[in-house]
């Protein structure tokens, strides 16, 4: 009795052991496919159905909206000025970011730790809070027009409310984190011994910082680029808030189509060429960042 | 005339003082080894001459010119660091060229001069690798090559083969020998490692605690330590403690507990309380009552090449080395021994009991 017992539990583990593990995996494949796959999956539906003014959504399937966004010059616009203002952001997080993360890295003990926490502190706050902030100093009447008229260096009050120079000053603010902490992660790796040597080799520390430094960081800013670039792209509070109907990104106009104009089909058009495009930039972009520095990558 | 001169070179660190009034001069073409264990300063000696680091007090004279305060970057020295530094981005021919770059070398200058570098370490074939596609041996030397490459006044090592296995270290300590001797540039060796030190350089300075304890050859750092730490931590030694006795032409008499051992007489006066340090491979073994000490073996290693020994004795434990050329087993475990010296081979140690 005693013996068959200990027995059938050991035979029964045996037999489930192999089919355990996938049962593990079923919260959250279910997760993913309710909220992630499930969702894409009828938007990519909804894409391919007619829209009429009258009757609304007609289940008719064909690629009308997609040729529509293709080929209208309007919709061209914006996803250029999409991208201007994507590669904007990523260009000025690099510009902040990387040095924010180095002189961050070179900080003594309780320095490094009370800056990052600063630096990490944005993340903490809802993107609508902040958002609303820049609004607030970028109106005519904000502290940003009354410092500048105040200084002279303008005659009238200058309002960056719905200008691309708004939106990427308030993206800048909400993503500049993410490049921080990438390029972070990869100073982390940086042998400050190469630093010396390169000092010893009688370079100059601007030298040092362009042929050796930066090389080596490289990784970290690419990566930090992807996010960077892939959240600006996508971005729709910060755009909608400060860019309002007048600058108007890819985000935006999917949402003005879905609860404006009703034209759900067409917004979902609209987002799914915005997945795609994304997607293919950024696969396209690792793809020849890897290529290029295969060297500092394996390790 | 001194090639490189620290004098009164201080640094401290808040309360901590790193290194402590050290005084050295260097030769022209010299290899100068700075030994100790970890803490005693030989790496901030090492980064106050590369310039990463100011001394709290103190002067660095290279050449007749005075350096203390000159940046790294205009000291022009070859440094060698202990995780070899290589620039991963770039190729073994980039990274050495990366010096004569900086110094604005015409490209085909450049090119010779990388080649002569890499074949003097062995590596031409390797020129378009990158470092991690070398081993630690080859990186290494990659390393050795870029600090040479800019023919520098002075050539300073941090622990190069610390990172290698015991075989390449031995291997690398032999060539490291021979490239120095070609080029003949002045070195400075920084090294935890007794054996390292001994095997490269023309002069050893063991430093302890930031202070020089012996600067000397190898041969007589080993040979004729002149304090309790020198003889202990490089190699082994017998440590003993004793009184002056009767001193004659040749000879002094030690008393030990009552048993007294002879020993070099030189400047010694009777009734001094000195240290004594003996080899283990200068101990001998011979029949029980035949030598100047009886004892019991209590414990034995066989190493391959020698024997060690643990040998109880009334003066505490002996250590023997005795090498394997015997044709036959040496004392076993238990076997009551006499041991015999060269009287000479049992060092007085100068230093204030």
């Amino acid at each position: 009795m005693n013996a068959a017992n200990s027995a059938s539990p050991a035979r029964q583990t045996a037999s489930r052991a192999p089919r355990g593990p996938y049962w593990l995996l079923s919260p959250a494949l279910l997760f993913y496919t309710l909220l992630l796959i499930v969702p894409i999956g009828m938007t990519a539906l909804l894409s391919l159905y007619a829209f009429d003014d009258i009757l609304g959504i007609q289940q008719q399937i064909s690629f009308n909206n997609y040729l529509e966004v293709l080929t209208d010059p309007y919709f061209h616009k914006i996803f250029l000025r999409t991208l201007v203002m994507s590669v904007l952001v990523v260009l000025v997080c690099v510009a902040l970011g990387v040095p924010e993360a180095y002189i961050l890295n070179r900080m003594g003990s309780p320095w490094k730790g009370i800056f990052l926490l600063v630096i990490l502190g944005p993340l903490l706050i809802s993107v609508v809070v902040r958002t609303l902030g820049w609004a607030i100093l970028f109106g005519r009447e904000g502290l940003i027009s009354e410092s500048l008229q105040l200084l002279g260096l303008s005659d009238g009050p200058v309002s960056l409310m719905y200008s691309q120079t708004g939106v990427v000053i308030a993206l800048v603010h909400v993503l500049v984190p993410f490049m921080v902490i990438s390029v972070w992660a990869s100073l982390q790796r940086l042998d400050p011994d190469t630093e010396r040597a390169a000092s010893s080799l009688c370079a100059k520390p601007w030298t040092i910082m362009r042929r050796v430094v930066m090389p080596q960081i490289m990784p970290g800013i690419l990566s930090g680029s992807v996010i960077v670039f892939a959240l600006a792209a996508t971005a729709f509070a910060t755009p909608a808030i400060i860019g309002g109907r007048r600058f108007k990104v890819v985000a935006t106009t999917a949402y003005d189509e879905f609860l404006n104009t009703l034209n759900w089909p067409l917004g979902a058009a609209i987002a799914v060429i915005l997945l795609l495009a994304n997607v293919a930039i950024i696969a396209s972009y690792n793809r020849y960042i890897e290529r290029k520095y295969a060297q500092v990558f394996e390790s | 005339m001194s090639y490189l001169s620290l004098n009164n070179l201080s640094r401290h660190f808040g309360d901590f003082t790193a290194v402590d009034n050290l005084n050295l001069d260097v030769s022209k073409g010299e290899f100068i080894s700075l030994l100790g264990p970890s803490g005693c300063g030989k790496t901030t000696t090492l980064q106050m001459i590369a310039g990463f680091l100011e001394p709290s007090s103190g002067q660095i004279l290279l050449d007749g010119e005075d350096i203390t305060r000159k940046k790294a970057s205009e000291r022009q020295l070859g440094i060698v660091f202990q995780k070899y530094a290589l620039f991963p981005h770039m190729t073994v021919a980039e990274n050495v060229a990366f010096g004569l770059e900086m110094r604005k070398v015409a490209k085909d200058e450049t090119r010779i001069r990388v080649r002569e570098a890499l074949e003097l370490v062995q590596l031409d074939h390797l020129a378009a690798r990158y470092p991690k596609q070398l081993s630690g041996g080859q990186q290494q030397r990659v390393a050795l090559a870029r600090a040479l490459v800019i023919r520098p006044p002075l050539l300073l090592l941090d622990e190069p083969l610390s990172n290698l296995d015991a075989k390449l270290r031995e291997e690398m300590q032999l060539e490291l020998h021979k490239i120095q001797r070609t080029v003949g540039t002045t070195t400075i060796l920084v090294t935890h490692d007794q054996a390292e030190a001994l095997a490269l350089s023309d002069r050893v300075v063991v430093l302890q605690q930031g202070k020089i304890e012996q600067i000397d050859s190898p041969f007589n750092v080993y040979e004729y330590p002149q304090t309790r730490f020198v003889s202990s931590f490089l190699g082994k030694a017998n440590q003993l403690q004793g009184q002056v006795g009767r001193i004659d032409a040749q000879h002094a008499e030690v008393e030990l507990d009552g048993q007294a051992l002879l020993t070099n007489g030189d400047n010694l006066s009777a009734g001094q309380q000195v240290h004594l340090s003996l080899r283990p491979e200068k101990v001998r073994f011979v029949a029980r009552g035949e030598g100047q000490l009886d004892g019991v073996v209590s414990n034995r290693v066989f190493l391959g090449n020698q024997w060690i020994y643990e040998v109880d004795t009334r003066l505490g434990e002996f250590l023997v080395f005795e090498t394997n050329h015997n044709h036959r087993e040496g004392a076993r475990e238990g076997d009551r021994v006499g041991l015999t010296w060269d009287p000479v081979d049992l060092r007085v140690i100068q230093e204030a009991v």
